[in-house]
């Protein structure tokens, strides 16, 4: 009951003192706060790179140009420029066992009056290798013949996107007819998708006036064959190019190590400024802290005189940081958690967050144990004055 | 009994001294005693009354306080000495701010762990005793000197101490307040309340029946005042 009582007075201390309780709650708001925001978003990031590059298609192999021991050219994003790929390779794998669709990526750049457009110039394959989306009409499947982007119609065809199927275009004084319309492609991760118009690749080939291909994309037959088909179309290639490993075969797998590598930094990044961020506004929580207490030590005095002992007033400064860093850290994860579901919301380029109890909890109990130990240990060196000093103090 | 009993009890501040080296022959009685402790200022006596109000520790000597020896009591022990046998009267009141004057006065007792119903009431006792039972409601910044200086001796009060300590409590007051707490005191008094008043001002020496004079640290004199009780 007297217990009960003393602490009791620990909450009348924050619910008179209110402005102070407001000053060193925001601290750990802040900090709560910041840190469960900072880590959802990163999450939020991660997840949503490995869920495009896994929306590619686990059994994707991509083989481009370079050795991935790097030779200038190489890496999963080289260009074609010093490629060594050909059409003819790309048809010697689709004809290995395992494999279930394979097509040429070449990139072009083409004027058409007075723009360059650029077209990637693909078989008919890759419309299912790749997921390409049509509005409207069918994909590119003989030369001549050219799918526009959505966005590109109004520009070369001047009609609306749902208007362009049947239009002719001219690029270098050759007709090509428009056979379909493609979604705004969302490139996602992974062999890059240059533009999303496209024309065959025999007409890229002759437009570009090259003989190479910047990639060749194959499709498995099953993601449990990739490893195996792997291997062949390395062998293969290599027996093609007489033996020069002038190129590297990369798997989903390796792209998504790469990915996560890249993100696993972004996290740690993003850890660090949260990590700063649960600094400052610990610091801000000590300073009012001991502000408060060195203000105090004349109350703690008149306690002492009138019969506390220092247990009593542990007990009751004890209380006044549990309970605020306890209703700090609360309103400091309900403000992150908002924050994590608002903000990628209004900025609409963001990922959705993705908020993990270990992060909440961490982020809690760091900011709760700093309230704490800095709410009480002021007070304890306070406590143990004798009460004549405590009283001396303005 | 006596309520103070200190023999060559001594304070030593890093190299200076203060202290009061004479055992006292007659020592305050409980329930009737009003003994004036005057002097110069920084002859010790408001160190003497830290020590005999255990805010502070005596270097050396034995403190005899309500019959129970105090002078090695420590912690919650020394905590509680302070709480039941001692009400303190400060000249800057020392109420908290922040609570009624009713919160104040029910303080010492949520320490003694008296419960909340009787606790209320006693605060209320104690509030009307002084003569303040309309403004229990007030924050200390609400109230004039004088009454803040009541809230203090309401709450010094309410435990029942065995000795009543004021250390110049009508310092801060204009003439008019300080005499009415003095009036206040002499009807506590009367009311069997023993009291030790620290001063500089002889008027309010003159109003105890016993006078001690400190001078450079120790007990100089110890005399019956002729204005006892008058």
């Amino acid at each position: 009951m007297r217990t009960l009582r003393i602490a009791a007075m620990g909450l009348q201390g924050l619910l008179v003192n209110w402005a102070r309780t407001a000053l060193t709650m925001l601290g750990i708001i802040i900090g709560v706060g910041a840190v469960v925001l900072l880590t959802s978003l990163g999450n939020g990031i991660q997840e949503s790179i490995s869920g495009q590059i896994n929306d590619l298609g686990p059994n994707l192999i991509t083989v481009v140009p370079g050795s991935e021991e790097g030779d200038g050219g190489g890496g999963p994003f080289g260009a074609a420029a010093s490629s060594t790929l050909t059409p003819e390779d790309a048809r010697a794998v689709a004809d290995l066992p395992g494999v279930a669709e394979v097509s040429s990526n070449v990139s072009v750049v083409a004027p058409i009056g007075q723009q360059s457009v650029s077209f990637s110039g693909v078989d008919p394959s890759y419309e299912e290798i790749r997921q390409v989306a049509l509005s409207d009409g069918r994909f590119v499947e003989n030369e001549g013949e050219v799918v526009l982007a959505e966005s590109a119609t109004e520009g070369l065809v001047d009609t609306p996107p749902e208007e362009a199927v049947g239009r002719t275009l001219e690029i270098r004084n050759r007709e090509f007819e428009v056979v379909g319309v493609a979604e705004k492609a969302d490139p996602g991760f992974g062999p890059p998708v240059p533009d999303s118009s496209y024309v065959s690749t025999t007409d890229a080939l002759e437009l570009s006036g090259n003989e190479t291909v910047g990639q060749i994309v194959v499709q498995a037959e099953s993601a449990g064959d990739v490893g195996a088909v792997t291997d062949r179309i390395e062998a293969e290639i290599a027996r093609a190019h007489d033996g020069a490993r002038d190129f590297s075969v990369i798997t989903q797998e390796e792209l998504l190590s790469t990915f996560t590598e890249i993100t696993d930094q972004l996290q740690i990044f993003l850890a660090g400024i949260a990590g700063i961020s649960l600094l400052v506004g610990g610091i801000g929580v000590m300073n009012i802290m001991l502000v408060s207490v060195a203000e105090r030590t004349r109350e703690i005095g008149v306690r002492k005189a009138l019969g506390a002992t220092n247990t009593d007033v542990l007990l009751q400064f004890l209380l006044e940081a549990i309970l605020l860093a306890l209703l700090g850290g609360a309103l400091g994860v309900a403000l992150g958690v908002a924050g994590s579901v608002l903000l990628p919301r209004i900025l609409t380029d963001l990922p959705p967050a993705v908020v993990t109890v270990e992060e909440v909890a961490l982020a809690f109990g760091v900011s709760a144990l700093i309230g704490v130990v800095f709410g009480v240990l002021p007070a304890y060196r306070s406590a143990r004055l004798e009460p004549v000093e405590a009283l001396r103090r303005e | 009994m006596a309520v103070i009993e200190a023999r060559e009890m001594t304070k030593t501040y890093g190299r200076g001294r203060a202290s009061s080296r004479r055992s006292w022959g007659q020592p305050a009685r409980r329930g009737g005693d009003w003994v004036s402790v005057v002097g110069p200022s920084g002859s010790g006596k408001s160190t003497l009354m830290n020590l005999l109000g255990l805010l502070d520790r005596p270097t050396s000597g034995s403190y005899v306080l309500d019959g129970r020896d105090v002078s090695r009591l420590k912690g919650g022990e020394l905590a509680a000495a302070r709480r039941d046998l001692i009400g303190f009267v400060f000249q800057s009141y020392n109420l908290l701010p922040r609570q009624s004057a009713q919160g104040n006065v029910e303080l010492p007792m949520v320490y003694a762990g008296v419960r909340g119903k009787e606790r209320r009431r006693r605060a209320r006792e104690a509030l009307e005793r002084v003569g303040l039972a309309n403004r229990a409601g007030h924050n200390p910044t609400e109230l004039s000197g004088g009454q803040k200086q009541r809230v203090a001796v309401a709450r010094a009060l309410v435990n029942e101490p065995a000795l009543l300590l004021a250390d110049e409590p009508t310092g801060n007051l204009d003439t008019a307040s300080g005499e009415s707490i003095l009036d206040l005191f002499e009807e506590l008094n009367a009311g069997g309340v023993t009291l030790m008043v620290v001063t500089h001002d002889e008027g309010v020496a003159r109003r105890a029946g016993r006078i001690v004079e400190i001078r450079d640290g120790r007990v100089f004199s110890d005399e019956r005042s002729d204005g006892a009780g008058a």
